[in-house]
């Protein structure tokens, strides 16, 4: 059972990690990619991390995950965030589909 | 189970190449930095599968932890420097 | 300065004390009394962060910060909720062949003054679908969007009340949206 939770998580959080693969891929310009990394990548490693502390019980080691879990969740946004101001305050534009911009 | 394990492993080291694109092709250096943070989660993500496939995970687990920290600071320092110097 | 909450300090004594336990794995007397060492010399170089500033400044005593944290749990709950709706509309972006978005700045202020509760605003918006915060200057809000209708709760001022509900802060009517279509147009 806790094998069956564990696995079904950690191929939701593949899913999602492949979404933000992709996105990193197909989006225009740097600002939609960082949605890539700020929601997908989080929830996919989220995903992952959760799912292998269900399957490997209640350790020590299941703990630690969590921590990565809890880590990740904060960092990543935190980083994406830091980017994306880095970007804006430089003045780098955004890509807009009203000025007919093409993909970077 | 290990060998689901193995696969999930398998298909996150393949999807590396995705950021290495991106840091490769960039165009500009925030293209690069969000490459290596993607980069840099995925390799959690693979330290601590591959200590379930090891079943060494109370060795592994740590270095993820290691891991995690060092690459949130990465990327924020390096946004920080951008910030400073004000230029693509 | 305010005073001390003994009750919020002992809190967070026994979270790190917690994190410190998870993080050793080793349960010896000198472990232990060295785990002890570094909680009180965090607590001691982080007093102003977290001694004196997580103090609830309006009502509920000392036992507030219990308050507090059920307060968090239940927005901790609405905030994963949020993540997942967020995947499933980026995921449908990310797949769709034409990708069908339509990128723009959006700019927003708080009247809130306290660092803690701008910062959560911030990240709650890089989680939730579709938008992410791109700078935040004195309670001044940029925020990119991946399509100006996924910001909707952002400009009916929904996940600002969430956010003020959790730390007590007053939750204010709908905020002042301004659309930006480009970096450029932000400079006036």
């Amino acid at each position: 059972m806790r094998d069956v939770v564990g696995l079904a998580l950690i191929f939701g959080g593949l899913f999602f990690v492949l979404v933000s693969a992709l996105g990193l891929v197909r989006f225009p310009d740097f600002y939609t990619r960082s949605h890539a990394l700020g929601k997908s990548d989080t929830l996919g490693t989220i995903l992952v991390l959760g799912g292998l502390a269900v399957y490997g019980g209640l350790t020590l080691s299941s703990l630690k995950l969590l921590l990565i879990l809890i880590f990740v969740g904060l960092g990543n946004p935190t980083a994406t965030h830091a980017l994306t101001r880095a970007a804006l305050r430089s003045r780098h534009e955004i890509w807009s589909r009203r000025e007919g911009g093409k993909k970077e | 189970m290990t060998a689901l394990l193995l696969g999930v492993a398998l298909v996150i080291a393949l999807l590396t190449v995705v950021p290495v694109f991106r840091i490769v092709a960039g165009p500009t250096i925030y293209d690069r930095v969000l490459g290596v943070g993607l980069m840099g989660t995925n390799a959690i993500l693979l330290l601590v599968l591959v200590g379930y496939i090891y079943d060494r995970i109370d060795m592994f687990v740590d270095l993820a932890v290691a891991y995690a920290i060092l690459n949130f600071v990465g990327v924020v320092v390096v946004a920080k420097y951008l910030e400073r110097r004000g230029e693509t | 300065m305010r005073h001390r909450n003994w009750v919020s300090l002992g809190v967070q004594t026994a979270l790190l004390f917690a994190f410190w336990l998870v993080l050793s794995g080793r349960y010896e007397p000198r472990f232990l009394i060295v785990g002890a060492l570094s909680v009180a010399l965090v607590l001691l170089l982080n007093r102003d962060i977290f001694v004196l500033h997580t103090v609830p400044e309006s009502g509920g005593g000392h036992w507030a910060v219990l308050a507090l944290g059920w307060r968090w749990l239940l927005y901790v709950a609405w905030l994963l909720y949020d993540i997942a709706v967020a995947n499933i509309q980026v995921a449908s972006l990310v797949l769709h062949p034409r990708m069908p978005i339509d990128p723009v700045l959006l700019r927003f202020s708080v009247s809130w003054r306290r660092g803690a509760t701008q910062v959560l605003l911030a990240n709650s918006i890089t989680l939730t679908p579709g938008t992410v915060t791109v700078d935040l200057r004195d309670g001044e809000y940029t925020v990119h969007t991946l399509a100006p209708r996924l910001a909707q709760p952002l400009v009916s001022g929904e996940v600002q009340k969430r956010v003020a509900s959790v730390l007590g802060e007053e939750a204010g009517h709908a905020p002042a949206v301004t659309w930006i279509g480009s970096v450029g147009a932000l400079e006036q």
